[in-house]
């Protein structure tokens, strides 16, 4: 199996709006998938299309190898599943969560859990609705990964978590799909926070997915560029369709390149820019690429 | 299975408060039940008034409580909302259904079922004998449970499920509303209503089961919320076009055999009729004509009482209409012993009252034909011959699947008696009277008559056991005894009650019909009329036969 979720021409509409709109997406076994957008971009409405909490409106949702719509008792044993809105039981102690949670599961590692447990610090006599919300998020990850699931997907897992939980959290993550080359399909808007955890990322705005790859191939292929010229440079025409519209100050040009690769791209901007000196080629983060993305798009 | 014993566990750690307050407070119902809360009870500080307090909100509590209950195990998984828990959780739905079906069987519907048990065992009457009862109340128990399940399989929370609650009986209230402004009478006072209101039953309990096995399946609640609906617009249209022809059905499957081979025909020579009854309308009284009739094939202790839709038609004339004028009885001859509380006879005067009075003067003269329909409301009577009790002692006796108790009291030449009947749900007895006897004769009825009815009590939503409590009095001549304690001592008393039998349907046709001369002075002259009845029976000494 190549991809743990597929989806083909995925929609899903809702009386008053369309959350999703004829999605594509493909999931590689084994990976860290970020899935990522402004927030109502629909990137819940996916997971939940995914997860057979929805009924997709057209097109069709593949997950571990079985359509979304029959997903099985034996399938939902493989995927772990924690979200920022999830309603736990919160009359549940964690350890009466976790014991309620081990029968569900015959493949429970309960060593697994204890581990966790430890490592996260969590109280366990203590009930859901006692702990704070990073702790509930904790207790929810412990559920959802000690029976280790082939897919886990996590709908937002940081989302009002202090940086130190966070980082803990993604520690965790980090550590556990390393040791057990899990897959896993994480949804943020916030791209800073699973900039260090993804390997692979799609961007979704308004229903609609805009790119997906690898995210090392992403960050390759995008570079900041800052040219300086002696006088007001001249912005060239025609201006490659892979380049991001410039922004010019004084003698300085700036854009973003999309289609970077070492032997083509610095040749081709001094190309452009003859009569300027300094050319500056910077690697972008995540979410200057995102940003960056985004306003092209307005 | 483990996934259904396992949510069984969990439900129960969860909500074992709601579960503890159901069965306390099924336990209070009954014990409500046993000692008749409410009932001339003295309530002081005590643990014992405490008790009987707590037993008697326990009769409001317990449907709550209970709504409680299954709307809080069904939304523990809760149908509505994409954010649950267990909609990410391997749970198999087939399981959680069976899972919520067990918990509602083990901590409702076994601890009435057992409530009922124990009611009807404490009460004298065996388990046998109350089987169909017993069956037919947990299913009316249950469709109760259903239609808080289905509130609870499309609501969030308890609070909703409430408010969905109101809604919907509601939205009924107001269907029965409109039907009823176009139904007329239909319903009124015939045995139709009591199948009419299961049938709409049958389809609210359909259109329940519905809503939770869609939700459970499918999970789509405004779909779900739809068929809900349909099935409240289903019962009223059922309600509105309601079929006479299931109404006529209905009352020949329920007639007894022994009302179907009695026959009933009109005969102008008859002789020796017991008075009619006289009209409480006087002016009626003026437009009424009257016909012999005959009842044959009346057994034993079986006697019916008369209803009548008919008209009248002459050449030249418009048809008039006519109802009965009083009430008709008809019971064999009681020759012997006393079987029936009333008067009456297999041959009586049957008063036609022209609906409208100026129709009499139109038709007066004519020469017509009366026809139209005889309705026959059959009872059986039961007796039972109790001694007086001695003041402050309970005298117990059986009386028409009724386990009764008596006690006397007594005031100057006054002697007071206080039934206590207790009967098994659906009542089925009507009326209940009493005569005082002495030296096998009755000396006197009661001074207050009343039905003790425990018919049209249905259905009996808690409580497998009718209740029905009967005073009476007798004021004894003065100059008999020195003082009533006295002169009660060593008599007896004959109590009447009756049950149904059903109703059976007979056409008529009586020819050459002249209002003008059927009058109740010209039956008189021709000598129809025997002697008028004194009001008290006389008794040969044999023994009544009581059932």
């Amino acid at each position: 199996m190549s991809s743990v979720i597929s989806t083909v021409h995925l929609s899903k509409k809702f009386p008053s709006s369309a959350a999703v709109l004829d999605l594509n997406l493909e999931v590689p076994a084994g990976s860290i998938f970020g899935y990522l957008g402004p927030n109502g971009a629909g990137k819940t409405t996916t997971i939940k299309t995914i997860m057979n909490i929805f009924v997709p409106s057209s097109g069709s949702a593949t997950v571990l190898g079985l359509d979304s719509r029959r997903l099985s008792t034996e399938r939902l044993q493989q995927i772990g599943y924690v979200s920022e809105n999830q309603e736990m039981p919160a009359w549940m102690s964690v350890d009466y969560y976790l014991d309620y949670s081990r029968a569900f599961y015959p493949n429970w590692d309960a060593a697994l859990c204890d581990a966790l447990v430890k490592q996260f610090d969590l109280p366990r006599k203590r009930q859901l609705k006692q702990l704070s919300r990073g702790m509930r998020m904790k207790a929810a990850l412990v559920s959802a990964i000690a029976y280790r699931p082939q897919l886990l997907i996590l709908d937002e897992p940081f989302s009002g978590l202090d940086p130190l939980v966070r980082d803990e959290l993604v520690e965790g993550i980090l550590a556990i799909s390393a040791d057990h080359n899990w897959s896993v399909f994480v949804s943020s808007h916030d791209l800073a926070e699973i900039e260090n955890l993804v390997t692979h990322v799609a961007y979704l705005d308004r229903g609609q997915l805009q790119l997906s790859e690898e995210l090392a191939s992403l960050q390759g292929r995008f570079r900041e560029v800052e040219v300086t010229c002696e006088d007001s440079p001249h912005v060239p025409s025609p201006w490659p369709e892979s380049w991001m519209k410039p922004e010019t100050s004084s003698a300085v040009v700036r854009f973003v390149v999309t289609d970077y690769a070492d032997d083509k791209t610095p040749e081709q901007v001094k190309s452009m820019f003859p009569a300027c000196r300094d050319l500056s080629m910077q690697p972008m983060s995540l979410r200057s690429i995102f940003i960056n993305l985004a306003k092209s798009r307005r | 299975m483990n996934q259904v014993v396992h949510i069984f566990r969990k439900d129960c750690r969860h909500l074992w408060r709601i579960i503890a307050a159901v069965l306390v407070l099924t336990y209070l119902h009954g014990y409500a039940a046993v000692i008749n809360v409410g009932r001339g009870m003295a309530l002081g500080f005590s643990p014992a008034a405490v008790l009987l307090l707590l037993a008697g909100l326990s009769v409001p509590l317990l449907p709550i409580a209970l709504f409680l209950l299954v709307v809080s195990v069904i939304q523990e998984e809760s149908l509505v909302g994409s954010d649950k828990f267990w909609l990410t959780r391997p749970y198999s739905r087939l399981s959680l259904f069976l899972e919520k079906l067990s918990f509602i069987l083990l901590w409702a519907v076994v601890p009435m079922l057992l409530h009922d048990v124990v009611m009807i065992r404490h009460f004298g009457f065996s388990l046998s004998s109350a089987f169909g009862l017993l069956v037919w109340k947990s299913a009316q128990f249950d469709v109760l449970l259903l239609f808080a399940a289905a509130l609870a399989v499309l609501s969030e929370s308890f609070g909703r499920a409430l408010l969905l609650g109101i809604g919907a009986i509601l939205i009924t209230l107001l269907s029965l509303y409109v039907v009823m402004q176009n139904a007329g009478d239909r319903f009124v006072g015939t045995e139709t209503a009591t199948y009419a209101l299961l049938a709409l039953l049958a389809i609210a309990a359909g259109g329940a089961l519905a809503v939770v096995a869609f939700q459970y399946r499918f999970r789509i609640t405004a779909v779900a919320a739809v068929l809900g609906v349909a099935a409240i617009l289903l019962c009223a249209l059922l309600a509105r076009f309601w079929p006479q022809s299931l109404t006529n059905y209905f009352d020949r499957r329920n007639a007894s055999s022994v009302l179907q081979s009695v026959q009933v025909r009109p005969d102008a020579n008859l002789k020796g009729l017991p008075p009619p009854r006289p009209s409480q309308d006087a002016a009626a009284q003026s437009h009424t004509v009257y016909y012999p009739f005959q009842a044959d094939g009346l057994s034993d202790n079986v006697g019916f009482d008369l209803g009548l839709a008919a008209q009248f038609e002459s050449p030249g004339q418009k048809p008039a209409p006519a109802l009965l004028g009083t009430r008709v009885r008809f019971q064999p001859q009681a020759a012997g012993s006393p079987r029936f509380p009333d008067d009456g006879g297999s041959d009586q005067l049957v008063p036609f009252d022209l609906f409208y009075a100026g129709d009499f003067e139109r038709v007066k003269n004519a020469d017509g034909t009366m026809s139209g329909t005889l309705i026959l409301e059959g009872f059986r009577t039961a007796v039972a011959r109790v001694p007086v009790p001695v003041p402050g002692e309970r005298q117990e006796f059986a009386i028409a699947d009724r386990k009764c108790t008596v006690l006397s009291f007594t005031r100057e030449h006054k002697v007071a008696l206080v039934f206590d009947c207790a009967e098994l749900e659906p009542g089925n007895t009507a009326r209940f009277q009493v005569r005082l006897l002495q030296d096998n004769r009755t000396i006197m009825p009661s001074q207050s008559h009343g039905d003790s009815s425990s018919a049209g009590s249905w259905p009996a939503f808690l409580s497998p056991i009718a209740r029905t409590i009967y005073q009476c009095e007798f004021i004894l001549p003065e100059a008999a005894e020195e003082s009533a304690d006295a002169s009660a001592r060593g008599r007896e008393i004959l109590v009447f009650a009756e049950r149904s039998l059903g109703r059976e349907q007979r056409d008529f046709r009586i020819e050459h019909f002249r209002p003008a001369e059927f009058g109740l002075q010209a039956w008189e002259q021709r000598g129809v009329l025997g002697a008028e009845s004194t009001g008290t029976q006389s008794n040969g000494g044999t023994s009544p036969r009581s059932q």
